[in-house]
């Protein structure tokens, strides 16, 4: 120990530290969490100060973009301006999907066994022709996943054959019939309206089926519809099927069916403001407000040069669905566009969503995106802007005449032909495709399909509304210079 | 601010590695001591023409001296204040010293560190700077509650004070942390730790520095 004290401070001048314990200045710092210690910044100060670093540059001209859609992104959301909508239908959590083409029916469910021993919780049976159902559900497993229908054909008799047979097994299954998308995207009805309308009928009568109608919206973004649009033309569709059998479909839960690009923040949003839009449609006609969707990955942007970028492209599309909320998601394989389905592609597939749910723990928080300011305000602006389109397509006689009358497929074709603008000036970017090639990549002699649009000539009702991946012409062109 | 930064994350990512085990030593402590401003001393901080003033019972020590001396209380556990200490004396640009009060396993880190001018307005983000280090650091097991933090100044002195409570999900265990920092005119600027076991009141012996 040292020195004692020297002498009792209180009959000495104070000293320069005990002077500064007692001053005026002190301040109590309050709170105890760690945001109580920084006073709260209005939405006006941050602007006053993100206008002050500008140092003169112009506000809306430096730092607001303006998405295809028409919305104007700025460069900060604040709580004052924010509005928290709650959406209905978020489902708890989202299932992994398998699409499986069936063809042999006892092939089809070695395979769907196979791909559910291996993580996939739902499947997809995608056929071109009627099949033994009764067969292949007897040969499924035993235990409970979701089953969804991906046919190209209505038959009706089959349908119910199907909807019997589903009875005998615990699946949660989903028909996915839509003759409207049919004519959207073939340019015919299956049969005829009359004839597909009152063969929905039918099994509506006929079965105790809840999820019969499932409306494809995927091919609206593939043709290169904007996200506004896409949503619009969604609830315009579903209206079809509202307008004509609101009494039937009481018990019934709409099946989406969506594709999201790689527009991270705008794709939740996307999927968040459909749910939105569509519990506003169906609570005018007294229906379920819940809707279903099951999200795949967009094809338009995909690539066949620096293929493995559409693993990249897959996940982050795969991750934007999760978080507005899909119910279920589909994942595409990298090499979907030139390959046939080959169980390495699918395993990579499946594997990508089996890393989001099980090591990215995209499965644990419900309805994540709720409250997020941005994603809340895109969603709104949205909404807002396809509701507005959305009533300008019914006042011109809503979908289905919209289609005759070609509109629909113009305003997309208008759409499409300004984001391959945008592409081919380089404006829009696909990495490895219109931007840092790789001059040594050569796809020639690895095509097991044709990668590109199919020109079938045939007679149609309406003109079709056609798929077309952004890259198609470069790709072509790079093909030819191998 | 970035100086003060550095130091922050320096000192207390290290302190709170262990932080769990150290309150487990120090809570036999068996009745709370009262610190009472007249039963203390000086110590001169030789290096820095500094005198500070504590209670009786700490004596300056070595970093060695200490480790000697916990050890012969339980030599089966490595002290984690061993390695704070050290790196507040490696890695701080200034002169250490170490003051432990073996009765009551509680401690006075000293540092003299370069000049920092810091303002009243500075400290809320000093503070929240603090505390969100010693909760990152702390990890799940360990609660730091803010006692109290304050600013004070005249022209010549300037004193940011933060007290920290850490304790366990029960509070079966609990440690106090007060660390001071104070900018003197003639540019110098002090940083002081205090750990102890007990809840305690170290204004009166900082008020009779003499600097």
């Amino acid at each position: 120990m040292n020195n004692q004290p020297e002498e009792n401070s209180s009959q000495k001048p104070k000293s320069a530290i005990e002077e500064a314990f007692e001053a005026t200045q002190e301040t109590q710092i309050k709170g105890n969490g760690l945001f109580a210690e920084f006073d709260a910044v209005s939405e006006k100060t941050f602007k006053q100060q993100i206008q002050y670093d500008l140092k003169g540059a112009e506000y809306n001209e430096s730092l607001v973009w303006k998405s295809p859609e028409g919305i104007h992104v700025k460069p900060f959301y604040h709580r004052e301006s924010t509005k928290v909508t709650s959406i209905p239908g978020q489902p708890q959590s989202w299932q992994i999907a398998e699409e499986i083409y069936v063809l042999d029916v006892k092939q089809t469910a070695k395979t769907a066994r196979e791909v559910l021993q291996k993580g996939a919780e739902s499947l997809v049976f995608k056929a071109d022709a009627p099949f033994d159902s009764k067969k292949l559900l007897s040969e499924l497993p035993s235990e409970s996943f979701s089953l969804y229908f991906n046919l190209s054909f209505f038959d009706v008799d089959f349908m119910l054959s199907l909807c019997e047979n589903l009875k005998t097994h615990r699946s949660k299954s989903h028909l996915n019939l839509d003759p409207v998308g049919q004519l959207a995207f073939t340019g015919n009805w299956f049969a005829d309206q009359k004839t597909d309308f009152k063969n929905l009928e039918r099994l509506f009568l006929n079965t105790s089926h809840d999820n019969v109608i499932g409306i494809d919206t995927t091919r609206y973004h593939n043709a290169g519809a904007t996200g506004v649009q896409q949503l619009a033309y969604t609830l315009s569709h579903a209206n079809e099927y509202l307008n004509h059998f609101d009494d039937h479909l009481k018990n019934q839960t709409l099946t989406f069916k969506v594709a999201c690009g790689s527009n991270y923040f705008f794709e939740i949003a996307k999927i968040r403001a459909l749910r939105l839009l569509y519990a506003t449609l169906a609570s005018e006609y007294n229906l379920n407000e819940s809707c279903h969707i099951i999200a795949i990955p967009a094809l338009r942007n995909k690539t066949l040069y620096d293929y493995n970028t559409n693993l990249l492209r897959t996940t982050t599309e795969a991750m934007s669905a999760v978080l507005g909320g899909a119910n279920t998601i589909c994942n595409l394989a990298y090499d979907a566009i030139y390959h046939k389905t080959n169980d390495f592609g699918q395993r990579i597939a499946r594997n990508q969503l089996l890393i989001l749910k099980h090591e990215s723990y995209f499965d644990q928080v419900t309805n994540p995106a709720e409250g997020a300011y941005y994603v809340e305000s895109i969603t709104a602006q949205m909404a807002e802007q396809a509701l507005a389109l959305f009533k300008e397509l019914e006042a011109g006689g809503g979908f289905v005449t919209q289609l005759i009358e070609g509109k629909i497929q113009n305003k997309i074709k208008e759409t499409a032909a300004k984001e391959q603008e945008r592409f081919d000036a380089g404006e829009k970017i696909l990495v490895g495709t219109n931007k840092y090639q790789n001059p040594d990549d050569n796809m020639k002699n690895d095509l097991e399909l044709y990668p590109f649009l199919k020109v079938k000539p045939r007679k149609t009702l309406i003109e079709p509304i056609i798929v077309r991946r952004l890259s198609e012409e470069l790709e072509q062109k790079r093909l030819k210079d191998e | 601010m970035s100086r003060f930064l550095f130091f922050v994350l320096i000192v207390l990512i290290v302190s709170c590695k262990e932080a769990v085990q150290t309150a487990t030593s120090l809570a036999k402590v068996p009745e709370e001591p009262v610190l009472v401003a007249d039963q203390g001393s000086y110590f001169t901080l030789d290096k820095d023409a500094v005198s500070i003033y504590l209670p009786d019972t700490f004596e300056k020590y070595s970093i060695s001296e200490y480790e000697y001396e916990v050890k012969k209380i339980n030599d089966s556990i490595d002290d984690p204040f061993v390695s704070l200490f050290t790196n507040l004396r490696d890695n701080l640009k200034g002169k250490f010293y170490l003051l432990y009060d073996k009765d009551n396993y509680s401690f006075c880190a000293v540092n003299s560190i370069p000049y920092f001018d810091f303002k009243r307005q500075d400290a809320k983000y000093m503070l929240a700077m603090i505390r969100k280090n010693q909760q990152d650091a702390s990890g799940p097991d360990l609660f730091f509650e803010k006692q109290t933090a304050k600013y004070s100044a005249t022209d010549d002195v300037k004193i940011f004070k933060a007290v920290f409570k850490l304790s366990n999900f029960d509070e079966t265990l609990v440690n106090y942390r007060h660390i001071y920092l104070i900018s003197t005119r003639n540019n110098q600027t002090f940083q002081f730790i205090f750990n102890t076991p007990f809840e305690a009141d170290f204004d009166p012996f900082i008020r009779r520095m003499k600097i």
